[in-house]
């Protein structure tokens, strides 16, 4: 608006002055100096300069009227020429102002843009910085949940480990403290019977013929007090033993059965009584299978009449029947339900005739 | 004429030194076109001086004027000519940080 007013201004100023010059003194030729006063003077008022210098467009204005003065008092006088070639500077040097001042106005809006683009610069770099720092202080979170996630993994592994660690060295001790009981109690009974080791345990063999009168099953008063030694031997062990009846090859083979269970029952049931756990006690009869000897002379089949007593060997919880040391004849032909462990001693015939 | 009679204008021919010097220090001399007007200012002091010595004051009046016209034009010029060097060179440095902002930007 304020452009537009003084360029309007200055129109109506320079048509004013010309208006003069063409009608108060038209007879006049205006000289080269007038010529490019007017000229410069018209540039000046037209252009920027009347906007933004208006006073020194006002002093080139003055200065201008002054020679179309001098002029018209003396048209080719040296003071008009050289009024107007003042004229002409005072014109121009206003321009030359002008030009200035643009310059200087543009100087202070790149210092702006400048500011601002250092402004945004620097709150792109804050914004960079803040989601840094949060993303930094995101991972450090998460690195000690992590941690904390480990330690309590970790701590847990430690204590099952310990707790294996633990059980195992109970049950080595439990295993060596069976041992112990076993040696100890094998140690005793060497005079009782014949021990020898196998793969299932440590065995001790007692002599049919000591133990029961031909074709019995009820224990010979010397053979009670053997197995007092025994009784009193299995007082220190934890382990179940196992009682085994075995016959010769004479007679048949149900009866042989039949004859070795009851003896193994017999041997159980006065442990029991001289205050062996039943628990600890299992009796079972295997006839004349898994004969030690000869059946063909009559010391082999005496040695083949026999009660063998099991001592488990440490670590293993039962001995099967596949596990036992090959026979030196074939085996026994029915070993299903007779070769079954008896644990009842109320169904065997000694037990009844104790009874009575 | 009536001011024909007029005493020696020491002053004026002192403004218009003075404005010369102006124009020189504001560097008109190494600006084309200023350069120009303060040769141009220079020679009509010389003028005037010369009409000081036959005794014309006023023709030396008016070439003192003239010379001064023409220095205060060199130091606007001069002005001008460095203000505008200046806001070329404020809108360069704009530019080029703003493209630097705008490559950290497409980072």
């Amino acid at each position: 608006m304020n452009l537009l007013k003084g360029r309007i201004g200055a129109l109506y100023w320079g048509g004013s002055l010309l208006a003069l010059t063409a009608f108060g003194c038209g007879a006049k030729q205006p000289s080269q100096e007038l010529v490019n006063a007017r000229s410069a003077y018209e540039r000046a008022s037209t252009g920027q300069a009347a906007e933004l210098v208006p006073a020194d467009v006002y002093t080139a204005r003055k200065s201008l009227e002054r020679a179309e003065k001098a002029h018209e008092d003396d048209a080719n006088s040296f003071e008009a020429r050289s009024r107007a070639y003042i004229a002409e500077r005072k014109a121009m040097s206003a321009i030359a102002k002008a030009q200035s001042r643009e310059a200087r106005r543009q100087v202070e809006a790149a210092e702006q843009q400048r500011l601002s683009v250092l402004e945004s610069q620097r709150d792109s770099a804050r914004l960079t910085l803040d989601e840094t720092s949060a993303e930094l202080e995101r991972v450090r979170r998460e690195m000690q949940t992590g941690n904390e996630e480990l330690r309590n993994q970790l701590a847990q592994r430690a204590r099952e480990l310990e707790a294996r660690q633990r059980e195992l060295e109970d049950a080595r001790r439990q295993r060596e403290r069976a041992e112990q009981q076993v040696t100890a109690a094998v140690e005793s009974l060497r005079q009782v019977g014949m021990v020898r080791s196998e793969a299932r345990g440590t065995v001790l063999t007692l002599s049919g013929s000591v133990l029961f009168p031909f074709g019995k099953a009820e224990l010979f008063p010397a053979a009670k007090q053997r197995l007092d030694q025994v009784a009193t031997a299995l007082a220190n062990i934890e382990r179940p033993v196992e009682i085994e009846g075995y016959t010769d090859a004479i007679g048949s083979d149900a009866n042989n059965l039949a004859l070795s269970r009851e003896r193994a029952n017999a041997v159980r049931d006065y442990l029991i009584q001289r205050g062996v756990p039943s628990e600890k006690l299992k009796a079972r009869g295997l006839g004349e299978t898994n004969p030690i000897a000869s059946n063909d002379t009559a010391e082999g089949r005496a040695n083949n009449r026999r009660v063998e007593l099991v001592f488990p060997r440490a670590g293993q919880r039962q001995t099967s029947a596949e596990q036992r040391r090959p026979a030196p004849t074939e085996r026994g032909s029915e070993p299903g339900e007779a070769a079954g462990w008896s644990d009842a001693p109320a169904e065997s015939d000694s037990a009844k005739e104790q009874q009575k | 004429m009536a001011c024909g009679s007029a005493s020696i204008p020491h002053g004026k021919l002192a403004d218009s030194e003075a404005a010369i010097s102006a124009a020189e220090a504001a560097g008109a001399n190494e600006v084309p076109r200023a350069s120009l007007h303060t040769k141009l200012a220079k020679d009509q002091l010389e003028k005037a001086r010369g009409e000081i010595k036959d005794g014309d004051t006023e023709e030396a009046t008016l070439w003192i004027e003239r010379a001064k016209a023409d220095a205060e034009l060199a130091l606007s010029m001069a002005r001008s000519q460095a203000d505008q060097q200046r806001a070329q060179q404020a809108l360069a440095e704009v530019e080029e940080l703003r493209s630097s902002s705008a490559e950290q930007g497409d980072r």
